[in-house]
């Protein structure tokens, strides 16, 4: 039942309520993806459905988990990001498509994001420009664990966030309109080793990182460099990925709580004592 | 090496070549620093002294470990990093000391950086200022897995990476602050950032940009003794073996990174 929310966007137009919303999360930008990731989980029931966010809760094996849809940029990034924090959210992975910067990556290859270009704008009002939009240790680590598992070709680096989809990207608008200051854009940022754009990223780890969460990324390539055409065939597997990395995740974090230990870490004592 | 681009700090003065220099590399603030943690390897060699760079070669448990003073600042730091890596040099953890007690934390208490807000000017003639100062992951979990191995408390966050030294925005003996400045203390404390040691964020940039590995240890020293950093000494050179180890189990399995294991029954979507 809908109560009167504090603002337009508070818990999503008021329809959720603690419980409704799990500490893993799937933040992918389209409602389209969203109910991908959710289709084959348990007990599935739609917790928002307010403007670009459309919020599902399910059980994938044991685990409590929810796919909850950002929409397009950092604005609506940001929304999306305080309202599930507020709602109990620790873990936020965003599963995305992009397009490619280095030449080494083809269409359908997967990107794991280490840390974002802060060209969102929107995270700007959060902290200052020179402070870091950078992934959690973990969730990279579970995310390369995933696309090994499942044998996905994969990258993982830098990427940049766009505050627009076009001419913010270097790309022309309408009538080939073009802004002299973004001329060299795709060429810095190639030159700096920058994987891929998307519009979405650089928001959400400024932002988890400010609020102490766990965030991370992996989208799929869709640029087909060789046609120069759109081309979703990678989407599924970051899906796919996704999902196996929240499973990772929620394990180790189960064996960090048994063990009591801080973090999941690769082991490093039984090498330290392979002494010469 | 090419001669095309020597100038005056090539090879540290043109000394040294890549057979003195090892792939893993600590990088303390000053040349007493580098001494101390010099002492912790077998057989330690110092390779040379140029301005504020303190050159040592060793090894540790067989494996080849450089200790490389940086002094302070980002301008010194970009310099050290740019002729290690000409050198052969691909991972490394810098050693700094915040001078000042920082909120929530206790003194002895050591800091992994995951990221370093980029205050150091340097890093902005190699990238935009959007660009992430993010630590590499393998590092950072290098250098947690060393300290839980030596039951040695660490916190992970974000420091801020001060060109003009950590008293020009926290309140130095002659402490002025412009108006910007105060702003930009107060963001930073709302952003819970803590003083790092003034090196991350060059080093981390230019280690991203070319692809190497950085991370970094924050101590606290009221004195700037080698004496008050020197676990954080004896941590990085601990996580630097941890990172050779990992990287010979890694070539030995044909694995790309270091990452926890994942228990064998699998993921439950596979």
């Amino acid at each position: 039942m809908a109560e009167t929310p504090a603002y337009m966007h508070a818990r999503f137009g008021g329809q959720c309520h603690p419980g409704d919303i799990a500490g893993y999360v799937l933040v992918p930008g389209s409602s389209r993806r969203a109910e991908m990731l959710a289709a084959g989980w348990a007990d599935v029931r739609q917790v928002a459905r307010h403007f670009e966010f459309a919020a599902y809760t399910g059980r994938m094996g044991d685990l409590p988990i929810t796919a909850c849809s950002t929409g397009i940029g950092g604005t609506s990034t940001s929304i999306a990001v305080d309202e599930l924090a507020g709602l109990g959210a620790h873990t936020l992975l965003r599963v995305g498509v992009t397009g490619a910067l280095q030449p080494e990556v083809g269409v359908g290859d997967l990107i794991i994001a280490s840390a974002a270009v802060r060209m969102d704008k929107v995270s700007e009002h959060y902290a200052p420009i020179e402070y870091p939009a950078v992934a959690h240790f973990e969730v990279i680590s579970a995310l390369i664990a995933a696309a090994e598992e499942l044998g996905h070709r994969y990258h993982v680096g830098v990427v940049a966030t766009s505050s627009s989809f076009t001419v913010g990207e270097g790309n022309p608008g309408f009538g080939g309109y073009q802004h002299t200051a973004m001329a060299h854009i795709v060429p810095d940022l190639t030159a700096a080793g920058v994987y891929d754009w998307d519009t979405e990223t650089a928001t959400l780890f400024t932002l988890c990182s400010l609020y102490g969460l766990r965030a991370g990324r992996v989208n799929a390539v869709v640029d087909d460099p060789a046609t120069g055409k759109y081309n979703p065939a990678g989407e599924a597997h970051a899906v796919q990925t996704a999902l196996a990395a929240m499973s990772i995740l929620a394990e180790w974090d189960a064996a960090k709580t048994r063990q009591g230990r801080r973090f999941a870490l690769p082991e490093a004592t039984p090498l330290m004592r392979n002494d010469h | 090496l090419s001669d095309e681009r020597a100038y005056v700090h090539s090879r540290f003065g043109g000394v040294v070549s890549p057979d003195d220099i090892a792939p893993y590399v600590l990088l303390p603030t000053t040349a007493a620093w580098a001494a101390h943690a010099a002492l912790l390897l077998d057989e330690p060699r110092l390779v040379t002294e140029h301005y504020e760079f303190t050159l040592y070669s060793g090894r540790l448990r067989g494996v080849p470990i450089s200790v490389c003073s940086t002094g302070l600042g980002g301008m010194s730091v970009s310099i050290a990093v740019e002729e290690l890596a000409q050198l052969g040099a691909h991972t490394f953890i810098a050693v700094g000391a915040r001078g000042f007690q920082a909120d929530g934390l206790a003194p002895e208490a050591l800091v992994v950086p995951l990221g370093a807000v980029r205050l150091d000017g340097t890093s902005h003639d190699y990238v935009r200022p959007e660009y992430p100062a993010a630590a590499h992951f393998e590092v950072v979990m290098a250098a947690l897995a060393a300290a839980e191995a030596h039951a040695l408390t660490t916190h992970t966050g974000i420091v801020a990476s001060v060109g003009a030294g950590e008293a020009s925005l926290s309140g130095g003996a002659r402490s002025f602050l412009s108006a910007r400045q105060q702003s930009l203390v107060t963001q930073l404390r709302d952003a819970k950032v803590w003083w790092g040691g003034g090196q991350e964020a060059t080093l981390f940039v230019l280690a991203s940009l070319y692809r190497l590995r950085a991370g970094a240890l924050v101590a606290q020293s009221a004195d700037g003794s080698p004496a008050s950093v020197a676990p954080a000494l004896d941590l990085g050179v601990q996580a630097l073996l941890v990172l050779a180890t990992w990287d010979a189990q890694k070539q030995h399995a044909g694995s790309r990174y270091a990452i926890p294991s994942v228990p064998k029954h699998g993921t439950a979507t596979t």
